[in-house]
């Protein structure tokens, strides 16, 4: 967490989804590596970060975890906006969890940029005997969609890190195709300071140091 | 028949719903006959002299007036829930294996171990703790003395009556003894009133909310085993405690129906649990949404949340400048980090648990308006750090708990911003300021 620690991009997630369905526990396995059986409720939102490495870069992922309670949605819509990473999680054990994903998914297309890249998480796969919704349900969902698809279990870490990276990967791949106004930090990226001075990019320079 | 109807006709009709409710349980119990071992805690039939002793706070629940009935609408997955809370009511012997944890508890009953190792209480904790005995006993001296006994209430907490004086509120401020925060809570709640018939037609509406549906008991459910695990009353599923926080919250969703249920409630109830049966837990529920409005707290688009965003920043440009605008070059906003302190009342683990306490009595005493400076101290008393933090940094020890070492301190921090003449009007005027503002914007 030290200021001084030196990164290449920094990129913003969203964590989304129905209440209860392990958006907390994913975040937790994916910055402490650990699973917290009786997780504490997440009230309004928080917030946790980690360095992943895509192609040599050094990405520091900035995650907001929301509460899923509909009354909730208030607050964390304007969180929406400045993530250009979006995990949309359901519980593979709970139906109308899945049922719920196009409330969701609409209302993350209508607050988000446009650019931001959806993944769709099946979580609790370890809970094979009591699944609700079948993975091709899930991979069908996301095709028809345009999202990327993951079963994953925060319990076991199965997939976790995957479907993290999987999305900074995506989005460094829309970085270096220059689909995000990187000079533009409302879109949810930060350009470092090394590769702001390499970087051709205009860049605003209010806040040219590395601290975020 | 929708909802709304059946509210307005339970209302309208409360009476025969009462006769038939009588009906109701009389055969449900003798279909299904409880062997309830009722454990023994707290007398109903005090009299003066066992007053303290009886007021003393208890761990475990009792349920010894349930009347939880089996909902006659027709089945849906809510009553499913009920169903399952009341399977384990009866076969509490399926509920055991959490119990051996009791034993390493600490005096707030959170569990302290894993069963193995017991933590060495520190010799902080036992200074605090015998300070605390003395100052309970100088409180039980100056009741007597004093004569503040009304009457023996018929749960002990509605005899006293304390003089409404700065005396008074000094001794508060230092912190109630904590086996005299009930009945004074209490007190502090309901401005000074004992009316205890208000209290009756409160506990016979709360058993007849008990019998109606609420299309809130699924989340209530799934947000019950993700709250205040680590409290040896709450970590049992399905166990005594749970099943009373259910019930608390089920009812309270029929009662104020605009509200509902709203996440960070189920960590209100909790601490009023602990000291609290389960109906006057529902009581100082409704006679705390009274007192602080918490009404507009909770309803959709949480208007006094907004309003005390915007009172905090307020405060925190005249109390805590260089912090606020070290938030601002930085953007933390502060709906990232206090929507959990104000929702959950400060009791989502925001501060130790001792240090809640204080804050809650402050709550009693003053109502809503102490937390924006409960929130301004808190910052305040974490400023060095806080200064020399970055966004990453600042949030995680922001939205984690944050360590108080000197709860005095704090306590004097706030009570210093809050007493500080024309502090009532200027509130006024930022809550006047904000709602001109929200017009315009809207």
């Amino acid at each position: 967490m030290s200021s001084n620690y030196t990164y290449d991009y920094i990129i913003k997630y969203i964590i989304i989804g129905d209440t209860g369905v392990g958006k907390s526990c994913l975040l937790l396995q994916f910055t402490d590596r650990r699973f917290q059986p009786a997780h504490d409720l997440t009230i309004g939102v928080e917030f946790g970060a980690r360095f992943v490495d895509v192609e040599g870069k050094k990405i520091k992922l900035q995650i907001w975890d929301t509460a899923g309670q509909e009354s909730f949605r208030s607050i964390t819509r304007s969180y929406y906006r400045g993530a250009a990473g979006a995990l949309l999680v359901y519980d593979i054990t709970r139906r109308e969890t899945f049922d719920h994903l196009l409330i969701w998914l609409e209302d993350a297309r209508q607050h988000s940029n446009s650019n931001t890249t959806i993944m769709l998480i099946g979580n609790k796969s370890d809970l094979e005997s009591k699944r609700a919704v079948s993975y091709a349900e899930g991979e069908a969902f996301a095709q028809q969609h345009g999202l990327f698809f993951m079963e994953t279990s925060a319990k076991t870490a199965d997939n976790v890190e995957e479907s993290f990276v999987d999305t900074a990967k995506d989005i460094y791949e829309k970085i270096k195709q220059g689909v995000f106004d990187v000079s533009n930090e409302s879109n949810g990226i930060k350009v470092g300071g090394h590769l702001q001075s390499k970087n051709v990019l205009p860049l605003t320079t209010d806040n040219g140091n590395n601290c975020c | 028949m929708s909802k709304r109807d059946q509210r307005t006709s339970y209302i309208s009709s409360s009476s025969r719903i009462s006769s038939d409710y009588y009906r109701i349980r009389r055969t449900s119990h003798s279909k299904i006959s409880r062997q309830r071992s009722t454990p023994k805690l707290r007398s109903n039939d005090d009299n003066n002299n066992e007053n303290i002793k009886s007021l003393r706070r208890c761990h475990s629940i009792h349920s010894v007036s349930r009347l939880s009935v089996q909902s006659t609408s027709p089945r849906d997955s809510s009553s499913d829930i009920r169903m399952i809370y009341d399977y384990y009511e009866s076969n509490r012997s399926s509920l055991r294996k959490d119990e051996k944890f009791s034993s390493n508890v600490d005096k707030y009953g959170f569990v302290t171990s894993d069963g193995k190792k017991i933590k060495v209480i520190q010799n902080e904790e036992k200074k605090h703790d015998r300070k605390d005995a003395k100052r309970s006993l100088k409180w039980a001296h100056w009741v007597s003395n004093s004569k503040l006994v009304v009457r023996s209430g018929n749960f002990g907490i509605s005899s006293y009556k304390f003089p409404w004086d700065s005396k008074f509120f000094k001794r508060i401020s230092k912190g109630i003894p904590d086996s005299w925060r009930s009945p004074v809570w209490y007190y502090l709640a309901t401005n000074g009133s004992t009316d205890t018939e208000c209290d009756e037609d409160l506990v016979k509406t709360y058993k007849d909310l008990l019998k109606l549906p609420s299309a809130h008991e699924r989340q209530i459910d799934l947000d019950i085993p993700r709250t205040l695990h680590s409290h040896i009353m709450f970590r049992t599923r399905y166990g005594p405690g749970q099943r009373a926080l259910f019930d608390v919250l089920r009812a309270f969703s029929n009662y104020d129906e605009q509200v509902g249920y709203c996440q960070g409630m189920t960590n209100i109830v909790t601490i009023l649990l602990m000291y609290y049966t389960e109906e006057y837990a529902f009581i100082m529920l409704t006679k705390l949404f009274a007192k602080c409005n918490l009404h507009d707290l909770y309803i959709p688009g949480f208007p006094a949340l907004m309003e005390s965003f915007y009172i905090q920043e307020k405060l925190m440009n005249i109390y805590a400048h260089k912090i606020l605008v070290h938030f601002k070059n930085l953007q933390v906003s502060t709906t990232a980090y206090a929507t959990r302190w104000y929702i959950t009342l400060f009791t989502s683990d925001v501060v130790p648990h001792h240090t809640l306490l204080r804050i809650w009595d402050l709550l009693m005493l003053y109502g809503f308006d102490i937390l924006y400076f409960v929130a301004v101290a808190l910052l305040k008393y974490n400023e060095e750090i806080l200064l020399s933090s970055d966004f990453d940094h600042i949030l995680t020890l922001l939205s984690s708990s944050i360590k108080i070492a000197d709860d005095d301190r704090l306590t004097r921090k706030i009570r210093k911003m809050y007493n500080k003449k024309g502090r009532a009007k200027l509130i006024v005027s930022f809550k006047e300021e904000y709602r001109n503002q929200s017009h315009l914007s809207i």
